[in-house]
């Protein structure tokens, strides 16, 4: 029974939070899901305290899902044991207020100016044995326990909700498709990288052809997901490469290719073009030397590219559309590729409602608790008293001043 | 244009520090009344500085460090002048100027002013409630540290703390709390769902996102501190000082040392 007492009560609920906040706190110091490696190098001999202890991964350690599972205990059991009392003092408040005996004194006139003052902040009246009872917000009593509550249910479905979440991120070339394993199809129209305006932006066209053949073409951009055929997309990334003709005049080969990391396209060994990356712009200053600009939404893109030929090598830029002839091989430069990244996420639809729920429930508790606290002023002949759950040091305040010989 | 609202502001809020300070030292009436007036002059200035940047940047003036910083400043102020007229204190005002001004200086000197492009991921409709709530909540944690501190003041000059006086201080502290409270929770909830539209996930244990959380707790830790009878007046003063280093650290802290997805803010 002890036990009990001791799981249900406030003492250890705030230690379980001053807990929780020391494992919030080595995770947001120690950078989590790293290698081994980077803790070696950061932490040194340290390290091995960091990975004995689960510091590298804190939130998804056994010790930490014990905290909030015992946060959770508390939380059930100290609103178990407080709903019955919560209940009971909200259906007798009026009648244990109409039995508070002391209270200040105050003259008659003074009286009326009281319970004007209190009908005109529609304070409900109840007229018991030879008392007035003026009671306000009796559902603030529920306050604190429909917060205790809200809390418990967004643990549980917010974890339920981060563990049963199945994401998985594609990237998909403007103009392809992918089929998920369910048989979905997703396809990417288009990709911009900025909006109507001209501003920067990431949006997809994209088509979805659910598994039951149904078809839906939307335009998806960060924060404006689609959900539709079970799934949620998301314009989560994207990706520029390159991209390039190759033609052999020779033997008329032909052939297309994207480029998405330094590399040397060799024509003979020591022969070929260097790819050194593509740019988003440039800019050409009066005596037409060209800068490369790191950002931007590609709508002057340039190559930078280097060409060898022996021991001989010339470094240079180059747009779309020219064409490179090297040991008579000839490079055309195209436009650069655009793939968006998508993440497609799996998730119940009513587990996300119940989520959302809680949260709104929390609020609303949260507002009951601090905003809405029940508060009864008992009136007898020649005499008030102020009661509630809650200091009522606001409301005492007004009526001092109400009843202040200033005021008189 | 501006620029002359911006610094405008920050002279007219020192001139209301000088004679803030003046009225308490020289206890004259009049000082008072006028530390008062140039305060509301400040905050007009204030507030129309954060309407112009608003209108040239086309949008809610709240998306940087700069601007938030801003906001938050003024959101000191606004709380000020709400505890002025509607408790009829003004001692609030010896803590509360200097801390609009300190913050809003903050904004001014240290962090960059340019108006920028708004980032894709700033986007959405959850913006101004996530920074706007943000905005509110932690102006109401840094009046509370300015009553906890003026509590611990009054308590080092040999205040009786059961005078009604100080029990209002306690309250009036304990009040601002719990509205900040209740707003960190308006922050942390609208940025779940906010999170789960933009980055899949809403919750991710981004640094800012765990010292939302942190800061939360340690402020649930007060609320349920305070229902212990040996835990009111000078403990809970203690707190709320305290606890404003956290906020201040969630606020500007974590941008500078713990880099996350919310690095921009």
């Amino acid at each position: 029974m002890k036990i009990l007492k001791f799981l249900r009560s406030m003492t250890f609920g705030v230690i379980l939070l001053a807990l929780i906040v020391a494992c919030s706190l080595v995770g947001s110091i120690v950078l989590q899901g790293m290698e081994t490696a980077y803790y070696q190098e950061q932490y040194g001999s340290g390290s091995g305290v960091i990975l004995a202890l689960g510091f590298d991964h804190i939130f998804s350690t056994l010790y930490f899902v014990i905290l909030l599972a015992l946060l959770g205990l508390n939380l059930i059991l100290c609103s178990l044991s407080r709903f019955r009392a919560t209940m009971k003092a909200a259906k007798n408040s009026v009648e244990r207020a109409g039995r508070i005996e002391s209270g200040t004194e105050i003259s008659g006139k003074k009286t009326d100016r009281l319970e004007e003052f209190l009908k005109d902040r529609h304070f409900k009246q109840t007229k018991l044995d030879g008392v007035t009872v003026y009671s306000k917000n009796r559902l603030g009593h529920y306050g604190s326990f429909v917060t205790h509550l809200s809390i418990l249910l967004v643990m549980i479905f917010a974890g339920a909700a981060l563990y049963s979440a199945v994401t998985e991120d594609y990237t998909i070339v403007s103009g392809e498709s992918v089929t998920l394993e369910d048989g979905t199809k997703i396809r990417i129209n288009e990709f911009h990288l900025a909006d109507e305006t001209g501003r920067l932006d990431y949006i997809s066209d994209i088509t979805i052809t659910a598994k039951d053949g149904s078809e839906k073409s939307d335009t998806i951009s960060v924060n404006y997901p689609l959900s539709f055929g079970g799934h949620k997309y998301y314009q989560q990334s994207y990706s520029v490469q390159g991209s390039m003709t190759i033609r052999n005049p020779e033997n008329g080969a032909m052939d297309d290719i994207t480029l998405d990391e330094t590399c040397f396209l060799s024509v003979t060994d020591d022969v070929g073009i260097m790819y050194v990356g593509c740019y988003p712009a440039y800019e050409t200053d009066e005596e037409g030397k060209v800068s490369l600009l790191e950002s931007g939404t590609y709508e002057k893109p340039i190559y930078q590219i280097a060409i060898q030929d022996g021991e001989d090598m010339k470094s240079g830029v180059i747009t779309p559309g020219e064409t490179l002839e090297c040991g008579g091989i000839y490079f055309t430069f195209n436009e650069p590729v655009k793939s968006a990244g998508i993440r497609v996420k799996t998730i119940s639809g009513v587990l996300m409602g119940l989520l959302y729920l809680a949260f709104g429930l929390m609020i609303a508790g949260l507002w009951l608790c601090f905003f809405h606290a029940p508060v009864y002023v008992t009136v007898r002949p020649g005499k008030y008293a102020v009661s509630g759950p809650k200091s009522n040091v606001g409301l005492q305040t007004q009526i001092d001043l109400l009843l202040s010989d200033k005021e008189e | 244009m501006m620029n002359v609202l911006l610094f405008g502001s920050l002279a007219v809020y020192f001139v209301a520090i000088v004679l803030q300070f003046s009225s308490s030292i020289f206890k004259k009436e009049k000082l008072k009344s006028a530390a008062w007036w140039v305060l509301i002059v400040a905050f007009a200035f204030h507030t129309a500085f954060i309407v112009v940047r608003g209108i040239v940047a086309k949008r809610l003036p709240l998306s940087n460090q700069f601007e938030f910083a801003t906001a938050f400043a003024w959101g000191v102020s606004l709380l000020y002048i709400f505890v002025h007229l509607r408790f009829k204190i003004d001692w609030i005002g010896n803590f509360a100027i200097p801390a609009a001004f300190l913050l809003f200086s903050y904004a001014a000197l240290v962090t960059p002013r340019e108006i920028t492009e708004m980032m894709p991921a700033l986007r959405s409709a959850w913006f101004g409630l996530h920074i706007g709530a943000a905005v509110f909540s932690y102006a109401s944690f840094a009046i509370s540290a300015c009553m906890g501190i003026r509590y611990l003041w009054q308590c080092k000059k040999g205040a009786d703390e059961t005078s009604a006086a100080m029990k209002q201080i306690d309250y009036l502290s304990y009040r601002m709390i719990a509205f900040g409270f209740l707003m960190l929770t308006v922050v942390i909830l609208s940025g779940c769902v906010w999170a789960e539209q933009a980055w899949s996930t809403f919750w991710s244990w981004d640094p800012k996102e765990t010292w939302a959380l942190i800061t939360w707790i340690m402020y649930a830790i007060y609320l349920h501190q305070r229902l212990r009878k040996k835990w009111q007046g000078k403990r809970m003063a203690w707190f709320a000082v305290i606890a404003i280093i956290c906020v201040l650290f969630t606020f500007a802290g974590v941008n500078l040392l713990l880099p996350g997805l919310h690095s921009y803010a």
